[in-house]
């Protein structure tokens, strides 16, 4: 049992590392990106009036007769129209895939163009089979042959059959998750690296903000040191007053819009949350610190040691063990939260499923899925968590040598 | 001789409630003084401003000629030279018991990791806990964490040690291995303060016994006189309530 959980967590590394890389380099890592496709290729030739031709043929959806340009062809669910002929140009079409049957019987269809309404003859290129969600993308081959008198030239249209989403609830869900997959991994990695980096640089800044929330003015010290101690004491307060007590999706806002901040959305958005969890972890070690029995200040305090070394070798370590669970339970508020970010535009998860729901105007299943990728998300944190609690409550740590 | 600790005129309160209302004090080399009386007589809280860790309104306390009530004093090396077990023992939870002993020399006497593990185990063998010295404190009898609690004091060295109530937590049958580890102390000379309810510890073992109540001592003799001898009526009423 424990090797699996084990797994997961270096599965889940291994993904927010992938992640970060991918930000990096963009591009390198392929399962984010999808391949490039290539229009239309000429094959050399040198009459005017055949380069005219490849430059201009327009291939016409079944759908309204909407011109299918480069685009669209690559996310074709449709049928479609081929022209027959371009001025004085005759074109033949062969296409290179099963599930495309192109017709015998030539029709006229009429299309506006910028000289008015035009009559022209197609053929009919028919889509007998769409691809599933699980096979993805089918990509085929147009080939158009063009004859002018005794010269001829080919042209090369490449697209891709897109599968559609099957109606039904059950069905559509599943198409979502795989079709989308990609793009799902994607948002995950995003608010993953935004909730764990979040939480561990809030982390960090939380026990310095809590250690200047702690700070009393002693009689011992001089007056400087004094007004500084009531100072940054005031200024903890304020802060931790101040970023619990507004929205982080305001938060977000003022930063990214008002002030645009580091002039990069996803950066300007882990600081939201770094900023943001600081103060709720703050006031959780501080919860921490003050539940850690003064007997132990006392002790320590009685053998010389002074209130920084009891800090760091006595007090700090217990509060950060009896915090824990609190500071993991950030975590996962953190992986729900970071949603608010998609206000800025990152593309986080919740973010990537509005773009996934727009495109098949199929809100039900999109958000479906994602509510179950959010919960998976949230409870195997928790359980992991859960684990890394049980084993940090039994060694004690080795103490390491005065320097 | 002069005396290691002296104490003069010492006065505290806490907000309006006067606790101690003038002590004075004196304790040498090598002296058991046991401090005896009903609770909230202030016995506590004058370990606790022996070593500082309750601030006193007035007076003047003396630690080997120095003045620890001057706001200038190095208050951290003072403390390293007076020990202080506690009712509650507080051991480090965070460490284990050897780790106990070993934190203080190593951060404040700057003592080798090599050095602090020597002596740490030395004063487990002393107070007979050398077989627990990687176990949890959590996992100990209180007997035996109060036992760790005396070694981890004596790890500093200390010139005087002060006990707050040692016995005071611990079921009745494990008080007989503390007090008979802070006997071997007293048979070996050590300077103890010793706050405590424990009558025939006080009889047997101290050198000089006193007597606080309200706030102020009322009575000081040696063990002898005081026990059967108690000049002060209340000092009677005290002993005949707790012998009985």
């Amino acid at each position: 049992m424990f090797k699996i959980r084990k797994l997961g967590l270096k599965l889940l590394l291994f993904i927010c590392l992938l992640g970060i890389a991918n930000t990096i380099f963009p591009g390198t890592f392929s399962i984010f990106t999808s391949p490039e496709v290539v229009y239309a290729m000429e094959e050399e030739s040198t009459n005017p009036i055949l380069l005219d031709a490849i430059e201009n043929i327009r291939i016409y959806s079944t759908y309204n007769y909407q011109t299918l340009n480069d685009t669209k062809l690559n996310q074709l669910s449709t049928g479609f129209y081929l022209p027959l002929t371009y001025g004085e140009v005759e074109l033949t079409w062969e296409v290179d895939n099963q599930r495309i049957v192109l017709d015998e019987n030539v029709q006229s269809i009429t299309v506006s163009s910028v000289t008015g309404d035009v009559v022209i003859d197609v053929i009919e290129g028919r889509i007998v089979s769409l691809p599933n969600a699980f096979a993805g993308n089918d990509p085929f081959v147009l080939t158009a042959t063009l004859f002018f008198g005794e010269e001829s030239a080919s042209a090369v249209y490449t697209g891709q059959l897109v599968p559609v989403m099957p109606d039904g609830f059950w069905e559509g869900a599943f198409f979502t998750f795989f079709r989308y997959l990609s793009l799902f991994v994607e948002g995950v990695v995003t608010t993953l690296l935004l909730s764990l980096a979040g939480t561990i640089i809030g982390f960090f800044l939380a026990m310095i903000l809590v250690m200047l929330r702690l700070l009393k003015p002693s009689e011992m010290d001089s007056r400087f040191i004094r007004y500084a101690k009531v100072g940054l004491s005031t200024f903890s307060k304020v802060y931790v007053t101040v970023f619990r007590g507004t929205p982080m999706i305001v938060q977000a806002a003022f930063f990214w819009y008002g002030l645009g901040l580091f002039g990069n959305a996803l950066l300007c958005g882990l600081f939201v949350v770094s900023i943001n969890t600081t103060a709720y972890i703050a006031e959780i070690l501080r919860g921490g610190i003050q539940s850690v029995d003064s007997g132990q200040t006392e002790a320590s305090r009685s053998l010389g040691m002074s209130g920084l070394q009891t800090m760091r070798y006595v007090i700090f370590p217990q509060a950060i063990k009896n915090s824990m669970p609190a500071i993991g339970n950030e975590f996962v508020i953190n992986i729900k939260d970071t949603s608010v970010l998609s206000i800025i535009g990152i593309f986080e998860l919740f973010n990537q499923t509005r773009k996934i729901a727009g495109m098949h105007y199929r809100q039900l299943e999109a958000y479906f899925v994602v509510a179950l990728i959010y919960l998976f998300l949230t409870y195997t944190v928790t359980k992991l968590l859960q684990a890394a609690e049980k084993k940090l409550d039994m060694p004690i740590q080795e103490l390491k040598s005065s320097n | 001789m002069e005396p290691i600790i002296k104490i003069v005129n010492l006065k505290k309160s806490f907000s309006n409630n006067e606790v101690l209302k003038g002590i004075n004090l004196e304790i040498h080399q090598g002296e058991v003084l046991s401090v005896i009386g009903s609770s909230g007589s202030g016995k506590s809280t004058l370990l606790r401003c022996i070593n500082l860790l309750e601030i006193s309104n007035s007076g003047e306390i003396w630690f080997e000629n120095e003045r620890l009530t001057d706001n200038k004093i190095n208050l951290n090396r003072l403390r390293a030279k007076m020990g202080m077990v506690f009712q509650s023992f507080n051991l480090f939870n965070n460490l284990n018991v050897l780790q106990n002993c070993m934190l203080a020399p190593m951060k404040v006497l700057g003592v080798s990791k090599e050095d602090a593990i020597r002596n740490g185990l030395k004063n487990l063998e002393a107070v007979g806990m050398k077989d627990f010295a990687y176990q949890n404190p959590k996992k100990l009898s209180g007997g035996q964490k109060q036992r760790v609690a005396i070694a981890r004091a004596l790890c500093m060295n200390p010139e005087i040690l002060l006990f707050d109530e040692p016995t005071s937590a611990l079921d009745p049958e494990m008080v007989g291995e503390v007090l008979e580890v802070m006997k071997q102390l007293a048979e070996k000379g050590m300077t103890m303060i010793v706050v405590t309810h424990e009558m025939s510890f006080a009889k047997e073992v101290s050198t000089r016994v006193i007597f606080m109540d309200q706030g102020i001592v009322l009575e000081e003799n040696d063990p002898q006189s005081i026990f059967t001898n108690p000049r002060e009526e209340r000092t009677k009423a005290f002993l005949k309530r707790i012998l009985s």
